[in-house]
């Protein structure tokens, strides 16, 4: 159902967010802002500051103009943005310390019901090593290098099994999967 | 060479800020591996959907961080008008302390860009003239930094920051520069590519 709505109604958006119109960042704002802000503050743990990031990094892939909609759908993109300016704050802030995430529960309210439902099927699947590996750093936001010390496994393996089970869940979550 | 298990880990944001502009770089003539990163980004999106998401952002506002700078170029106008507060940078390089300043920047056409900070904590932004005729660099710290400029590879010092209570200011007349950081002794603390 999301990826539908994406098709039909977000390609528009992505196209005037490319083209730097004035109004695409307020919309976009509108269309991803509670996605984004959940992303900003899982990492981050903070309200506040998850709110800063999600503005910071919206405006700043907007300003940049790099975006381009057949690189990929907007939503990911931005996803991207804001998670990458949220680790950079949490690793230039020494004082502020990681909060340990989780995902929300069955009965929590998420984005998208159905989508969080297949997603948690998928990782389920995944063997429990690969699961580990990127439940420490999509969920608790650690590095490779720290999640390599906490596991005490090579640097080489953690990132194997981050890399594997991202592309397993790519595979497992894929639309001709779950048209 | 293509990046390997580096794409999934780029797009989670996990690699080490010094790696990004090597990862970025590829990703510019690599077809493969930006479909790899995007793939990427898309599972990362989807498993963003397990999140708790039930609160809506305040509406969007102008970034704190924006306000630094906005406060930084208020001390440096008053720079230009000769109030006292904030110093000049010394170097040679340095736009002399005449009311010219303001009127250079009214007239410019001018960009800005938020440095990366390579180093350490520090918040840092660049207002250039997009002729490079000048730029100002404040930095959200009343430390002292060397002001570097690279073009075509090569990097000569710009200058030094200069302390006004709790920031720290830089105004100069770069010429050609592509890429400007700030550097505590040898260490470089922020960087900014200019467009």
């Amino acid at each position: 159902m999301e990826a539908a709505r994406e098709d039909s109604g977000d390609l528009a958006l992505a196209r005037a967010f490319a083209r730097r119109e004035r109004d695409a960042l307020d919309r976009a704002y509108a269309r991803f802002g509670r996605r984004l802000l959940a992303v900003a503050f899982a990492v981050l743990g903070e309200r506040e500051a998850a709110e800063d990031v999600l503005h910071d990094a919206l405006l700043r892939a907007w300003d940049a103009g790099t975006y381009r909609p057949e690189r990929g759908a907007l939503g990911p993109f931005l996803a991207a943005c804001v998670r990458n300016e949220a680790i950079t704050n949490v690793r230039s802030d020494s004082r502020r310390r990681r909060r340990e995430l989780r995902a929300v529960a069955a009965d929590e309210e998420c984005v998208d019901p159905a989508e969080a439902l297949s997603v948690r099927a998928a990782l389920a699947a995944l063997p429990a090593e690969q699961r580990t590996a990127l439940d420490y750093a999509y969920y608790r936001g650690l590095t490779h290098v720290e999640i390599a010390r906490e596991l005490r496994l090579p640097l080489g393996t953690v990132k194997s099994r981050i890399a594997l089970a991202m592309r397993k869940l790519a595979l497992e979550l894929a639309p001709e999967r779950n048209p | 060479m293509h990046l390997g298990d580096d794409a999934e880990l780029y797009a989670l944001g996990l690699l080490p800020l010094a790696d990004r502009p090597r990862i970025e770089a590829h990703l510019a003539d690599c077809d493969l591996c930006r479909k790899r990163v995007v793939d990427a980004e898309e599972t990362a999106w989807k498993l963003s959907a397990t999140l708790d998401a039930t609160t809506e952002p305040r509406p969007r506002r102008v970034p704190r961080r924006a306000l630094v700078w906005v406060a930084g170029l208020a001390a440096a106008f008053a720079l230009a008008f000769g109030v006292q507060s904030v110093r000049l940078a010394q170097a040679d390089t340095a736009i002399s302390q005449t009311g010219h300043a303001l009127t250079i920047v009214a007239a410019s056409h001018f960009d800005h860009v938020t440095m990366t900070p390579v180093a350490g904590p520090l918040v840092a932004k660049v207002l250039y003239a997009k002729d490079r005729s000048w730029i100002y660099c404040i930095a959200d710290s009343p430390a002292t930094y060397t002001v570097v400029g690279l073009h075509g590879g090569v990097s000569r010092v710009l200058g030094t920051t200069a302390h006004d209570g709790a920031v720290s200011t830089a105004f100069l007349a770069p010429g050609p520069v592509e890429i400007v950081e700030l550097r505590s002794g040898d260490t470089i603390v922020a960087r900014a590519s200019l467009r």
